[in-house]
């Protein structure tokens, strides 16, 4: 929303972009948990410095006072955070290697969970994914996500990469019948599809492995498994 | 779900051909829609269409509950002309609830329904009624009339009489005297659920066979 929008392409903010900020019925935000948990922030804020978990509480008081869902949640965190790297003070984040731990399984999480939404329809089955724990310094991320027999919740596994990234490759090339290095030479981005499992193989600079690339990624892997089949 | 896996790439109209996750996601949302609804013998004597636009209204309020996880992933559309094909220039069917799945129409831009809904009246004991279900409802799909560019169609039953079990037992006992006993419906593989049953036609068109998930839906008993 506006975290997205101020700092992208509007660079400055004027007294006429606040007033069309779209705001709900304020008596009803009074009356709200919500409102009164903002109206308590806000008092808190006046003797004692917000710290970030003050910042994150407001933001989910916001969050609930607008209506937002998971998915808007996400996107509205990820577009405040893409602003801050239009700036000086951050704009090298955006090449910074994701963590397999925490950036790239939060990416699988996200994924699974997007997965899952239809799943859930018939519960026969479930997805896992496992987060290759590559180091720092390699070029790549890995995660391979599995449809499993059997009703449980989305799993996320850190598993070791048993050797290079190189190794990795093979191995994967070896059991998918792909050669991915030539395919990576043309294209950094790979969504490799095997019978029941799926390869997403791309650049470790974190702007990869966002949470809200999680959901384009699964949406389109959805999509794709939606129409299409010959006939 | 399936993973896409040694696909081949489509020119020209796309075919939709849903995943079982989705034709799940279908049929619990009529499912969910026709709980909404609370439709009654009261309300079953105003007819077939007032019960079709209960059950339009109770999809919508079931995907719009923060119930069901796709929620937002499907649209319920009114009833509306429909064209069997692209070509056609003078609407030749009219839909009951057509659907549309946002994510296919985001990737594929397929502006006709994504899946189509008909509703009718259905008794086992009515032989009329189950001749009715057969040749106002299957054969609209297996015509191509409807669905022309789907892998699948989908039906709703408004039970006026007895369980589902029976109502089955009655469209398959039209579907043998007309010597169609290969059509049979038989209990959904892909929900298991006494309301949910699925059967297979091969078209009288030049398209692949199509399966036609049917939901048998008893009414609510009033107070």
């Amino acid at each position: 929303m506006t975290a997205g929008e101020f700092g992208l392409y509007k660079r400055r903010l004027f007294r006429q972009d606040v007033a069309l900020l779209p705001t709900p019925d304020l008596k009803l935000i009074a009356d709200s948990d919500a409102g009164r948990k903002i109206y308590a922030l806000e008092q808190q804020f006046r003797t004692r410095a917000p710290n970030a978990e003050d910042w994150i509480a407001l933001d989910d008081a916001v969050f609930d006072v607008y209506g937002l869902d998971s998915d808007d949640r996400i996107v509205v965190r990820d577009g405040l955070l893409k602003a801050g790297w239009q700036w000086r003070a951050g704009l090298s984040d955006s090449v910074t290697p994701a963590d397999p731990r925490q950036g790239v399984a939060a990416y699988a999480q996200t994924f699974s969970a997007m997965l899952d939404r239809w799943l859930s329809a018939r519960r026969q089955r479930s997805v896992r994914a496992e987060v290759f724990d590559l180091c720092g310094t390699d070029a790549m991320r890995i995660v391979r996500f599995v449809l499993e027999d059997g009703a449980k919740a989305p799993e996320v596994e850190i598993v070791s990469p048993d050797g290079s990234l190189t190794a990795v490759f093979g191995r994967l090339e070896d059991r998918m019948k792909v050669r991915l290095a030539s395919a990576l030479t043309g294209q950094r981005e790979l969504r490799v599809h095997g019978r029941n499992e799926l390869v997403i193989i791309k650049p470790a600079a974190r702007r990869h492995w966002l949470e809200s690339v999680a959901l384009e990624d699964a949406d389109a892997v959805i999509a794709e498994s939606f129409a299409g089949r010959r006939h | 779900m399936r993973i896409p896996h040694e696909s081949q790439g489509v020119a020209g109209r796309e075919y939709i051909a849903l995943a079982d996750e989705v034709v799940a996601a279908i049929l619990v949302t009529v499912r969910e829609g026709w709980a909404l609804a609370a439709i009654d013998g009261e309300t079953a004597l105003e007819g077939e269409v007032v019960m079709t636009e209960r059950l339009r209204d109770g999809m919508r309020q079931a995907l719009t509950s923060g119930t069901l996880a796709w929620g937002k992933s499907f649209i319920v559309a009114l009833g509306m002309e429909s064209r069997s094909k692209p070509d056609v220039m003078t609407p030749d069917g009219r839909t009951d609830i057509p659907l549309y799945v946002v994510e296919v129409f985001l990737r594929h831009a397929e502006h006709d329904p994504h899946a189509i809904i008909e509703c009718k009246r259905l008794d086992g004991s009515d032989t009329y009624l189950c001749r009715e279900y057969v040749v106002e409802g299957v054969d609209r799909f297996r015509s191509g009339k409807y669905a022309e560019n789907h892998a699948a169609g989908f039906m709703a039953g408004y039970l006026l009489g007895g369980d589902a079990q029976s109502a089955a037992a009655g469209v398959n006992a039209y579907l043998g005297r007309v010597k169609r006993a290969d059509e049979q419906i038989v209990l959904s593989p892909v929900v298991e659920h006494p309301a949910f049953w699925r059967s297979e036609h091969a078209r009288t068109v030049e398209r692949p066979a199509i399966a036609i998930h049917h939901a048998l839906l008893g009414l609510t008993i009033g107070p």
